[in-house]
This record gives structure tokens, sequence and C-alpha cells, in this order.
């Protein structure tokens, strides 16, 4: 931390109007209290407080070195002791010997002198009492905010690092399917080989550029999906059925990117790979209200997958979408006769955020 | 002639298969199938001696399928899932070919697989070995073949197992199945956290823990939901001792 007043141009002119108030207060003090005449108050204001002003700046270090949180309450107390006593006693035999240099017969004024040394050294001290609690009042406002900021920037990376380890991240296994799919075909149907290995393409382009952050219109987190269904549909031929019903005025809402990949992967693992008849995946979007309602929902063979066990992946989803949208309230899940049904609720954004 | 049956449920991987075969003119292949049941089924019918395996399959996985067939075919696993290797070799697979697969990789497998075939050297290993090996996966269904019926049995269901010699007797909300298996399988692959070893001829589900009273000097037995008594040795006892806290 530099020093607050030095190298803060509002603060060193506050700090400058002040000293000059304070020698203000001392001339009247001392000309109308003490009796002083206007020549001697003159000089002794002004030199006393503006030495006092630049011992005042040089406190700043004692304070900033001084740490109540790391040195004992001993070390702490004596080393302001030492420091302060110094710090007055410099105060008063550099403004002593200045104001001699232009009052040097003046009876009046050296009888105050003696008399009320004391005075000034009392006055001494709590300047320098006044001066170190605001300088340590300063300290502790900006640790303060220093914190608070860090703990923001953490938040901040903190919610990053989760929406990155929450997105879903291209499953290898359908990956190597595929290609294994495309091996085939390259074998038997060349030119089937080479649409797929062009829908993989941009699937896997459009999944590799996102980041986590992102979003994007409903309209192409739907396209990407079909692409992916397309993709699947080659390797399970009939055993795949889609149907999509959506109405044109969700495709402009923007949404948190690849969020429907893992409901769909969940329909393929649970629902295709399980089952040798026919799945049919549904999808509906429509809106309602101020948010888009989408719903997904597939067949499963109950006897091969069993009643549950479709839940895993979907508390990936549900945790993107509260730390996106702050609730808990957006996704639903159903699974009853065999259909698996998960109806999520995007808050309708029409513009980047 | 060697016979062979590949089982994979996706007809594209099948077809590849098929086509890297073409040039194995002594390997014949007497079946495909799309499905654990009808894999099952045909390979009890043909006995085949040779089998190209997929894992992940709807019904029964590859596993499953080879839990509860009779023959016992040398295996080629063919799967584009690296984590089952050890599992697959444990179960003493001639190979383990990743997808996609070349046709060289393909060959060196099936030479592989027909020296033992013709060698007739069923390696030392055998299934009911590898049942022994310490296996930290946690089982979720049992599978459970009655002549021609294959029955999915979830884990949800299983109340206890009891020991019956070479087999065991799993005991349901639905009925008992006896299957042909280790009690120390079941201790090893049964959630703890579901499920303890209260005797050597028991296991039994903790929520299905109704009382647990004393018999005899020195020996307690269980009572569960469902009526039955299961004995507790003093070993079971302290188990049961820990995971209830009493």
């Amino acid at each position: 931390m530099n020093h607050p007043i030095i190298f803060k141009q509002t603060n060193l002119l506050i700090y400058s109007a002040l000293s000059i108030a304070v020698g203000i207060v001392q001339f009247i003090l001392l000309h109308f209290f003490f009796k002083l005449d206007l020549n001697a108050s003159a000089v002794d204001s002004i030199i006393y407080s503006t030495i006092f002003s630049f011992i005042g700046l040089s406190i700043w270090f004692m304070v900033y070195y001084n740490d109540i949180e790391k040195n004992n309450i001993w070390i702490f107390s004596i080393s302001h002791l030492f420091s302060s006593s110094i710090a007055v006693a410099v105060w008063i035999l550099i403004s002593h010997f200045l104001v001699s240099l232009f009052i040097s017969d003046n009876t009046i004024y050296n009888t105050f002198l003696d008399k009320f040394l004391y005075l000034r050294i009392v006055q001494g001290y709590l300047g320098y009492i006044i001066i170190a609690l605001f300088y340590y009042v300063l300290i502790f406002y900006q640790t303060n905010i220093d914190n608070r900021q860090r703990e923001e920037s953490f938040k901040t990376l903190l919610r990053d690092a989760e929406l990155k380890s929450l997105k879903s991240q291209i499953n290898p296994h359908f990956l190597f399917n595929s290609l294994n799919s495309i091996s085939s075909l390259t074998m038997f149907d060349p030119e089937k080989a080479q649409a797929m290995i062009i829908k993989l393409s941009e699937y896997l382009r459009f999944s590799l550029q996102f980041k986590p952050d992102d979003t994007i219109t409903f309209e192409k987190e739907i396209e990407n999906i079909q692409r992916y269904l397309e993709i699947e549909k080659i390797r399970f031929g009939k055993r795949l059925a889609m149907n999509f019903e959506i109405e044109d005025v969700c495709n402009t809402v923007f949404v948190p990117t690849m969020i429907l990949q893992p409901l769909f992967e969940n329909a393929i693992k649970y629902g295709v790979h399980e089952n040798t008849e026919e799945t049919l995946i549904s999808v509906k979007a429509k809106k309602e209200s101020n948010h888009i309602a989408f719903t997904i929902s597939n067949n499963y063979d109950k006897e091969s997958v069993g009643s549950k066990g479709q839940g895993i992946g979907l508390s990936n989803i549900k945790d993107r979408m509260q730390i996106i949208y702050g609730t808990t309230e957006l996704v639903k899940i159903k699974n009853e006769n065999s259909r698996f049904t998960v109806h999520l609720y995007f808050p309708q954004v029409n513009v980047l955020s | 002639m060697i016979s062979a049956i590949i089982l994979d449920d996706e007809e594209l991987a099948r077809q590849i298969t098929r086509k890297y075969l073409e040039v194995f003119p002594q390997i014949e292949i007497v079946a495909e199938c799309a499905d654990g049941f009808d894999g099952i089924k045909a390979i009890q019918q043909h006995k085949p001696q040779l089998l190209f395996l997929d894992i992940k399959m709807p019904k029964l996985d590859g596993f499953e399928v080879l839990e509860l067939i009779d023959s016992k075919p040398e295996v080629i696993f063919t799967t584009a899932h690296d984590e089952f290797a050890i599992k697959a070799f444990e179960r003493n697979a001639v190979d383990y070919l990743m997808k996609p697969f070349s046709r060289e990789r393909f060959a060196t497998a099936l030479n592989k697989a027909i020296a033992r075939i013709e060698s007739n050297s069923k390696a030392p290993a055998k299934i009911d070995e590898a049942r022994e090996q310490i296996n930290t996966e946690t089982l979720n269904r049992i599978v459970i073949r009655n002549g021609s019926n294959i029955k999915i049995v979830p884990i949800d269901s299983v109340q206890y197992i009891e020991a019956q010699d070479d087999y065991v007797m799993i005991y349901t909300s639905e009925g008992k199945y006896l299957k042909q298996q280790t009690m120390k399988y079941y201790e090893t692959c049964l959630d703890p956290a579901y499920f303890i070893r209260v005797h050597r001829s028991y296991i039994v589900r903790i929520e299905q823990i109704k009382q647990i009273e004393p018999y005899e000097k020195d020996s307690f037995i269980v009572k569960t939901l469902s009526g039955a008594k299961l004995s507790v040795s003093k070993a079971g006892y302290k188990k049961l001792k820990d995971v209830l806290n009493f």
C-alpha cells in the first residue's frame, strides 16, 4: 500500500488544508488567549504546524510497519511510545530552532515557551495519536475493500470453474462408436460415410468452440441436437425415432450453450441403448408467459433399465441452471409408465447479456 | 470349420466384423444377434467355438451373457469402452478390440483365437476363478437363468442371500432365485452401505433387519422384515454392532 496522502492529490490537498486550519487555530489561541503579539503568534504557529504536518506524513511508516495483528501488544505499544517521543522531540527542537531565527529578543514569547512547554508536548502526542489512528482506520478500510474485491474475483473464478466442469463434454464412447460406424460405412456405403463424417465434424466444431459462459439462440442449440441425433440415427437405425414440436417464438430466445445435450445423451443411453425396440424421443418447446417451456421425453425398457438410475447427469444440468439463473425451480423430472420426461424452463432473454 | 457368433447391438458394427471375416473361410458365422437375450439363446443352441462380443447392449451386457451361458466359447470383445479391459481378461478373453479397429488388428485377434481353438488349450483361468477376483465395482443387478428363462433382478429388490453349497439363494421381494455364485463374490460386489454379511451363510440388506435377538448361549439371530430368521456369527455380530451403532 502506497502512502495514502503523498500519492493522492485530493488527500494531499485535504491534509494541507487541515494543517493550515490547525495553524490558524494555534495562531488565534496564541494571540488572543496567551496574549502574544501578532508577529510571534504568526511565526510560531506557521513554523510549528508546518513542521508537524511533515512529521505527520512520516508517521505513516510507523503505522504501516507496526501492524497490531502481527506484533504483540507490548511491542506495538512500546514502539509507538518510542517513535511518538522521537517525533515530538524532533518536532519541538526543529521548530524551536527555526523560530529562534526569526524571534530572538521577545521576552514575553520566551517566557511563554518556558511556561507552556508541557502543553506543546501534550499537543505533539495528541497530534501523533490522532494521525496514527487516522492511518489505521485508512488501512483497515482499504484491506476491507481489497478483501471484498478478492472475494468477488474468487467467486467469479469459482463459478467459471464450476461451469467449465459442468459443461457437457463430448462423450468419448459416442465419438468412438460413431467412428466405428463410419469405418463400417466406408466399405459398404462410402457416400453415407462421407455424410456422417461431415455431420460429425459439424457437431464437433460446434461442441468444441463454445465457452461455458456462452449463450446461444434456442434455434442453434436445437440444430446441434438434431445433428447429434442424426449421427445416432445412422448408428441405431430404426431403434431411434424422434419428433420435434417447436414453436417459432422459441427460436430467438437465448439459452446456455450445450445445456440440452446431456438430456439427449441420457435419452440415448437409457432409452435407445437398452432397448431393442423403437425408442421415441419427443421434444416440445413453447412459450409460456415469460419463459420457454422445453420438454424432452423418451420411453425406455423398464426391465432392462430398472425404474431408477436415470438421474445421473441431470444433476449437472440442475447445477448449471442454478448457477446461471439462480433458482432450482427450472428443472422438473417425471418418471412414470416407462417414460422419462424432463421439463426445463428458460427465462426469456432475447439479448446477449 | 470354426463356428462363430457375432453379438453386437449395432448393425454397422456387426457388418464390419462380418466383412473382416470374409477372408477367413475357416470361420463360419452361425448367428448374429443384437441383444443379450437373443445372444444367449443362440449360444445355447449353436454352442459356437468363437464369440465376438460387444459389452454395452440392451437387456444384458456382454459379461452377463458370459455369466449365463453353459458353453465356454473363446471370446473376442469388441467395444468402444476401454474401462472393461481388465475385467475382460479376467474372464479369459482372447483379445479386446477397441472400436474402431483395423483389419490387421482384427486378424491378430482372430489368429490368436484360432490358435487357441485348434490347440484345444483352454487357458488355465476359468470364469469361476475370475469370479473370485477382487472386484471393486458394485453390482446394480443380478441376472439369473432358469432353463430358457432369463430374469434380471435389480439389487434394490434383494432382501438377503443364503449360501447353498456351490450356489446361492437370492431372496427378493418377488421371490427367490438360485444362482451359481459364491458368497465371497457378493460380499465384495454388493454395496457395503446396504448389505452386511452376518454369517458364513448369510448376507442381509441392512434395511431389512427388523430385530436382533439372542439365540441360545452367545449367539444371535437377525429377524428380517419379511419374517426370515438368519443366524449371526460372532464376527457378524461385531459387524452389526459397528454398522448399526448399538
